[in-house]
């Protein structure tokens, strides 16, 4: 019952993509996973549907730590183009660091806030609270 | 001149005798005035001879009466032996007129009618009549003048006569006032009336005359003030015939008085105002010198009452300090002779307050004995006389300390006067003390162009507030070296709370800045590697958790899809140790971030806010074990920590309670707060199982030191404690005893306002 019709799941760790991908395949929620491996090509896809007036995703899953574009600069992007606010991101990170939880605050994250690694079951809870409310 | 019928009658001898014997002039003349029969008593009177006299005519003799036709028809007219009385002016031989009483009639002897005149001279009679009236005149006049009048009392029928000016001055008139005694009581003034009867028998029964000043009521309601004088005589056995009095109306004289009185009370009570004495001092031309005025002052300066001193002034000089006598003495002398202001300090000593610095002012005034009067003041200065001494010897020290000093210390008076430089200014600008005293905008000139308008901001505050203030500046000495100066400065002010000019010192501090600088270099470098740290750091938060996350994630994935596999125990052991391996870095990493603390997370916090909110976040498990929390922490307690951290801290010993309390007794957690100097102490004081600190004091706070292995113990929660308490600058420390409780004392510095 695949309700969720977009999940973008942004790292540059292509293991991590591998295993988020196959995580939200096993939730069976979701028709579509797209990836990107850096933010600022997470981006302009981004902006070209929003101009086109195509679908934007439901969901966004976005590594903090990445080479071009880290989670901070591609949300700041986002801002300016008015884009974040018509977005679900959630902010994936392997650090356990305060500074970054801090961090997340500032955009209004701290509950979007997932740290690796990532599993089936918390996947699964992310995308049944998106559809309940 | 011969009547023939004179010389015929009988008995012409004895009438001859009668009139040659009369104490007075006599003459007979016939009815034509011939003188025909005289006396000796006229020839003395008239200085004429008797045979001068005799053949003139009476009427001639006077210089009043001349008419000889209508007093000889007078006499013609009037009846025989009516005495005529006259007074008339006779012309004597000398030319003198006197003035005569005349007593004369016309007689007949044998039917012949004749003139008999008695003459008197009362020349000296009338002198005195007139001597009289005018005495009387000017008694009056005088009377008027003095405003006295007088009074006679007679004892036999009690009869008083006012003189015409006691009417005036009691203002009365004569005519609507019968004036006896009694009438006279009547108007004295009622405080006085019983006294005044009281004098006026006392003097009659001690028969003493008296003086007696009292009031009397006069219309209106005003009131006079007058002086009686009076006088009893007596009978010569004693019995009281007569008073005789005088009443002067003082009044002016009194209030005049009273005025003055009042005005010298005012002026002691001025005078005693004034600091010290106030004085007259007068020398006499042969040396003697006295006060005839001082106040009471002068027992302040010299311990003498002035009353002692108005005749003779030596018991002042006694009290002079020896050394200072003469020059006093000299100082007096030479004011009195050039008449110049008397100005002295000198010293005195006295018998209760010992050695006293006193200063004298006077201006002299020449009298006419050649004596000098001075007019001035003496204050006692003994304290202004210390204060002097204590600022001349606290200069001294000042300097031998500047003198000696390291520094460049330098002082100014109250109008910017460079008054001295410390000597040490050499060492540090190469320029002497005596460069700068002789050009004082030295200091200024040295100064780098760039600080100098700093530099004058500076001088411009201290010296207009005047207030301590500090700068700093660059010099370039003599040698043209670049220095660092530190410059202090203060006013300074004498114990009076006077301004006394800035006194500065100049450091220099060029080995200071330069060793500012080194260390400034040092800490770039420190903050550098801490940099570097922080990059390790991120290294092993990120990427070392990202790979051993996705270890755990494939391994995860794995045993989803192919589950079969995980029948080897292998596997199960490396899922486990993969998410041990996780679990470890993130522990590793929570440690390192309490480590690198930023400033800024710093925040005050109010301390019960946080202890309320952990509280209720554990409620719930609190109530699951029955463990009871109460809180005894003051509400207006804030303090500077890191937020997060104290969260976590007292978190930690929530559950710590919560974890560990005992099953066996109803359990309770109390948290409390006092202030301290310097710091705050937070307890945390349960009745849980407790520990046994001889055996596990060192683990206790040690990374994964399980001392009550339970399902959910890491080992973890007191080593962070810890380290976020020692991350704050604070300490925790524990006192415990096994099945009876334990207690978490932190404490935290703490700034009290």
């Amino acid at each position: 019952m695949k309700v969720i019709k977009e999940v973008m799941v942004i790292d540059d760790d292509s293991t991590l993509v591998f295993l988020a991908e196959k995580f939200i395949e096993l939730t069976d929620m979701v028709q579509t996973v797209t990836s990107f491996n850096d933010g600022h090509a997470a981006f302009n896809t981004l902006i070209e549907r929003d101009k086109a007036k195509q679908a934007l995703p439901d969901i966004i899953l976005l590594d903090i730590t990445m080479q071009d574009w880290d989670a901070w600069r591609t949300l700041d992007e986002l801002k300016t183009v008015g884009l974040f606010d018509k977005l679900c991101i959630y902010i994936v990170t392997s650090s356990a660091s305060r500074e970054d939880r801090e961090h997340a605050k500032f955009y209004h994250l701290e509950d979007f806030y997932l740290e690796k690694p990532i599993s089936p079951e918390v996947l699964k809870s992310i995308f049944e609270s998106h559809l309940g409310k | 001149m011969t009547d023939p019928i004179l010389q015929s009658i009988e008995g012409l001898d004895t009438l001859k005798a009668l009139i040659e014997n009369s104490p007075v002039a006599v003459y007979l003349a016939n009815m034509e005035g011939q003188i025909l029969l005289t006396n000796q008593a006229a020839v003395k009177m008239v200085g004429f001879s008797r045979e001068e006299l005799l053949g003139k005519n009476i009427i001639d003799l006077d210089v009043v009466y001349q008419n000889h036709a209508q007093i000889l028809a007078f006499w013609e007219a009037v009846p025989l032996n009516q005495v005529q009385h006259i007074y008339g002016k006779h012309l004597c031989k000398d030319g003198r007129q006197i003035e005569v009483e005349v007593h004369s009639s016309k007689i007949a002897i044998n039917s012949r009618n004749y003139l008999l005149g008695n003459v008197t001279d009362i020349s000296e009679r009338k002198e005195w009549e007139r001597k009289i009236t005018r005495s009387e005149h000017l008694l009056n006049e005088a009377q008027r003048l003095a405003k006295i009048g007088h009074w006679e009392l007679d004892f036999q029928n009690n009869n008083l006569i006012w003189s015409d000016e006691i009417y005036k001055i009691v203002e009365i008139d004569p005519s609507n006032f019968s004036v006896s005694y009694e009438a006279f009581l009547g108007i004295v003034h009622e405080d006085d009336r019983e006294s005044l009867d009281i004098v006026f028998k006392e003097a009659i029964r001690d028969k003493k005359p008296y003086i007696f000043r009292h009031k009397i009521n006069i219309k209106d309601g005003r009131i006079i003030h007058v002086e009686e004088r009076a006088e009893i005589y007596f009978s010569d056995d004693g019995i009281p015939l007569s008073a005789l009095g005088t009443i002067q109306d003082v009044t002016e004289e009194v209030e005049t008085k009273a005025k003055l009185d009042q005005t010298f009370e005012m002026l002691n009570k001025l005078v005693a105002q004034v600091p010290g004495v106030v004085y007259q001092y007068r020398l006499y031309p042969d040396g003697r010198s006295c006060f005839p005025f001082s106040s009471q002052g002068m027992y302040d300066i010299y311990e003498h009452h002035p009353e002692e001193l108005t005749e003779d002034a030596s018991l002042v000089f006694k009290r002079l300090h020896s050394e200072d006598v003469e020059r006093v003495s000299k100082e007096i002398y030479e004011s009195a002779e050039k008449q110049t202001i008397f100005h002295s300090i000198f010293r005195v000593i006295l018998p209760t307050k010992g050695l006293r610095w006193c200063r004298c002012d006077a201006r002299p005034e020449m009298l006419a004995d050649g004596s000098t009067l001075w007019f001035g003041i003496i204050t006692d200065i003994t304290e202004g006389i210390e204060e002097h001494e204590r600022l001349v010897l606290s200069e001294e020290s000042y300097r031998i300390v500047a003198n000696n000093t390291y520094n460049w210390e330098f002082w100014e008076d109250e109008n910017k006067k460079l008054l001295y430089v410390s000597p040490s200014c050499f060492n540090i600008t190469g320029y002497t003390a005596e460069e700068f005293l002789n050009n004082p905008a030295l200091m200024n000139d040295i100064i780098l162009l760039e600080d100098q308008a700093q530099f004058a901001h500076h001088r411009h505050h201290v010296t207009s507030i005047p207030e301590k203030d500090k700068t700093e500046f660059r010099i370039r000495d003599k040698q043209g070296n670049v220095k660092h100066i530190k410059h202090l400065c203060q006013p300074a002010y004498d114990s009076n709370g006077v301004f006394r000019g800035i006194r500065g010192t100049n450091l220099d501090i060029t080995e200071a800045v330069e060793n500012l600088k080194r260390i400034e270099k040092l800490l770039t470098i420190e903050e550098e590697q801490n940099k570097r740290l922080r990059n390790f750091t991120h290294i092993v938060s990120h990427n070392l958790r990202s790979h051993s996350a996705n270890m755990e994630g494939l391994l995860k994935l794995l045993k989803i899809e192919s589950p079969e596999i995980f029948n080897h125990p292998y596997l199960t052991m490396m899922l486990k140790s993969s998410e041990n391996l996780n679990e470890t870095i993130t522990h590793l990493n929570q440690v390192l971030d309490i480590s690198l603390v930023n400033k800024e997370e710093w925040k005050k916090i109010n301390l019960l806010e946080v202890i309320n909110n952990a509280v209720s976040s554990v409620s719930t498990l609190a109530s699951e074990v029955g463990l009871k929390i109460d809180v005894e922490v003051d509400k207006k307690i804030e303090l500077k920590a890191i937020p997060a951290y104290l969260d976590s801290i007292t978190l930690n010993m929530l559950t710590n309670a919560i974890k560990f309390c005992s099953e066996e007794r109803d359990s309770y957690l109390h948290i409390r707060a006092k202030v301290e100097k310097g710091f705050i102490e937070i307890s945390f004081e349960d009745n849980g199982i407790g520990i046994d600190l001889t055996k596990h004091k060192e683990k206790i706070f040690g990374m994964y030191k399980i001392i009550h292995p339970r399902k959910d113990s890491k080992g973890l929660g007191l080593f962070m404690t810890l380290k976020q308490v020692e991350a704050m600058g604070g300490k925790i420390e524990v006192e415990s005893q096994e099945n009876i409780g334990t207690t978490f004392n932190i404490k935290l510095p703490y700034e009290s306002h």
